[in-house]
């Protein structure tokens, strides 16, 4: 009962310290909100996208064309190999059925009628099971090199271009979430340093009766968590008006593309109220800190 | 229950404050300390309570080294101490009541308790109507009465008083004084630092003078 006494007098007066300058707390809180939704807000931009390179790649299939005046020996040796390098479905097109498709077009169906020869190469097309866009490449590389292959197209080319930004981005994103951090406990440290200079004289009278480096220290914690918890709150509520309504307006012109924005999840929207708490919670404790080592001795 | 031994402080910027002062003052004791503005007595007071360092020699409590003890436990064997300060040392946005309140809150006393004794300390000092009061309102003698019921009010057993009577008129001092008179029959080991010597007569206390920083026979 005295341990929650002696703690509750402290939030307390935390409370009153933060509601005695409505202004200036609100838009402190209100800074912190916004600075910590637009890395949290990027993130979930990334994640849309990258859920949308993942389903190209899924879809991804690599073409390998086999030259027309090859041998059965040639075609059955190719897809011996590719059986044994490709984790997949493999599918054979050879010359004649690719002909005939092509004259079922319309557009094509004179001239094919026209041709002495069959020019259309074989081909293998190659479903994988294993959406990786990295491993196909590898795959696609070592293919080019067999002899008897004329061409090989891979369609997700774009797709890898778009998963590697994807995830460049999301290195960036972490590097601002990292550089906000930074700011965040500076700015904590510095609104903590104005609170002590404002209860100097408190904190020399609580000194001199006996309080503990914990007990002058209490009041300060409880202001950055307040601060902290606030601010993440903001942030939350911003990234969730933000999906839910303006985000959301221009999903029907991405879906698509398929392309889509997930509501934010009770994760994602307490990552940015930890974050801003415990990072409040090491400016407070910086700052006060800071301040006894020089005080006491 | 008090004992310095070749007590020195200088303070930085080469200010010699104290030289080796050697002092013993028994439980129950009432010593004045007296001098002229700078001789050293607010200094002696300080390190004698814990609030600062000596730069050499030593103050004993009962046998304590302060120089023995850690970081972490200055904070208690400074609620041995009441203090007692010519500027009050008072905080003026919070009332009376919680201005004494703060060693009880700081010893971690429960709600009901702090309440009772703080209280019995207003009472004591005559200002138990004014407990709502902002310490502003307070007249100076008020203030200085406020301030003696935050030094005593978690019971100490030393209590030390930097020149209380400072700033009040006569009328306030003699109070002040028979106040300090009172806490010591009860027991309380009462040390009180002034330059004022119409405080000091009649009182068949000990008295202690420091000169520049050192102490006279």
């Amino acid at each position: 009962m005295n341990w929650f006494y002696s703690r509750s007098s402290a939030f307390s007066d935390s409370v009153c310290r933060l509601l005695k300058q409505p202004v200036t707390s609100i838009l402190h809180i209100l800074g912190m909100g916004i600075a910590l939704s637009i890395p949290m807000g990027c993130y979930m931009l990334l994640d849309g996208a990258d859920q949308f390179s993942r389903k190209l790649n899924n879809t991804s299939q690599l073409n390998v064309f086999i030259a027309a005046d090859s041998s059965d020996k040639t075609i059955k040796l190719a897809e011996k190999q590719l059986t044994e390098l490709f984790d997949g479905e493999i599918t054979f097109i050879d010359q004649d059925d690719g002909l005939k498709q092509l004259s079922k077009n319309s557009e094509f169906s004179e001239l094919v009628k026209n041709l002495d020869t069959n020019p259309i190469p074989h081909l293998f097309v190659l479903t994988p099971l294993d959406s990786d866009a990295k491993k196909l490449t590898d795959v696609a590389q070592t293919i080019e090199n067999w002899s008897f292959v004329e061409e090989v197209s891979f369609d997700a080319k774009w797709a890898l271009k778009l998963e590697s930004f994807v995830n460049l981005s999301k290195i960036l994103v972490m590097m601002v979430v990292l550089l906000i951090g930074l700011g965040f406990v500076a700015s904590i440290f510095t609104n903590i340093q104005l609170q002590i200079t404002i209860r100097k004289d408190e904190i020399e009278i609580a000194r001199i009766v006996g309080a503990t480096g914990r007990f002058i220290r209490r009041p300060f914690l409880y202001y950055g968590f307040i601060q902290g918890l606030l601010g993440g709150l903001c942030a939350a509520l911003i990234i969730f008006f933000s999906v839910k309504f303006g985000l959301n307006a221009i999903q029907p012109m991405l879906e698509p593309l398929g392309f889509y924005i997930r509501d934010p999840d009770l994760v994602t929207l307490s990552s940015p109220l930890l974050f801003s708490v415990a990072l409040s919670l090491l400016g407070a404790w910086l700052s006060s800190n800071n301040h006894l080592k020089k005080i006491d001795y | 229950m008090i004992e310095t031994k070749d007590l020195s402080k200088r303070y930085p910027g080469g200010h010699q404050a104290l030289k080796n002062v050697s002092l013993s003052i028994q439980e129950g004791e009432m010593v004045f300390l007296t001098g002229h503005s700078g001789a050293g007595k607010s200094t002696l007071m300080k390190l004698i309570g814990g609030i600062e360092r000596s730069t050499s020699g030593s103050v004993a409590i009962n046998g304590t080294k302060l120089s023995s003890l850690n970081r972490s436990a200055l904070p208690y064997l400074r609620r041995n101490f009441g203090f007692v300060f010519q500027d009050h040392k008072l905080l003026i946005d919070r009332s009376v009541f919680h201005n004494v309140a703060l060693p009880l809150l700081i010893s971690g006393l429960s709600k009901s308790e702090i309440t009772t004794r703080v209280r019995a300390a207003l009472d004591k000092v005559g200002l138990l109507e004014k407990g709502s009061f902002n310490p502003v309102t307070l007249s100076g003698g008020e203030q200085q009465r406020l301030c003696i019921a935050r030094a005593v009010v978690n019971k100490p057993a030393i209590l030390l008083a930097d020149e209380p009577t400072g700033n009040l008129d006569p009328g306030y001092a003699a109070d002040i004084v028979t106040m300090f008179r009172a806490f010591n029959r009860v027991g309380v080991t009462v040390v009180i630092a002034t330059h004022d010597p119409a405080m000091i007569q009649g009182l068949g206390a000990r008295i202690i003078e420091l000169k520049q920083g050192e102490l006279q026979a």
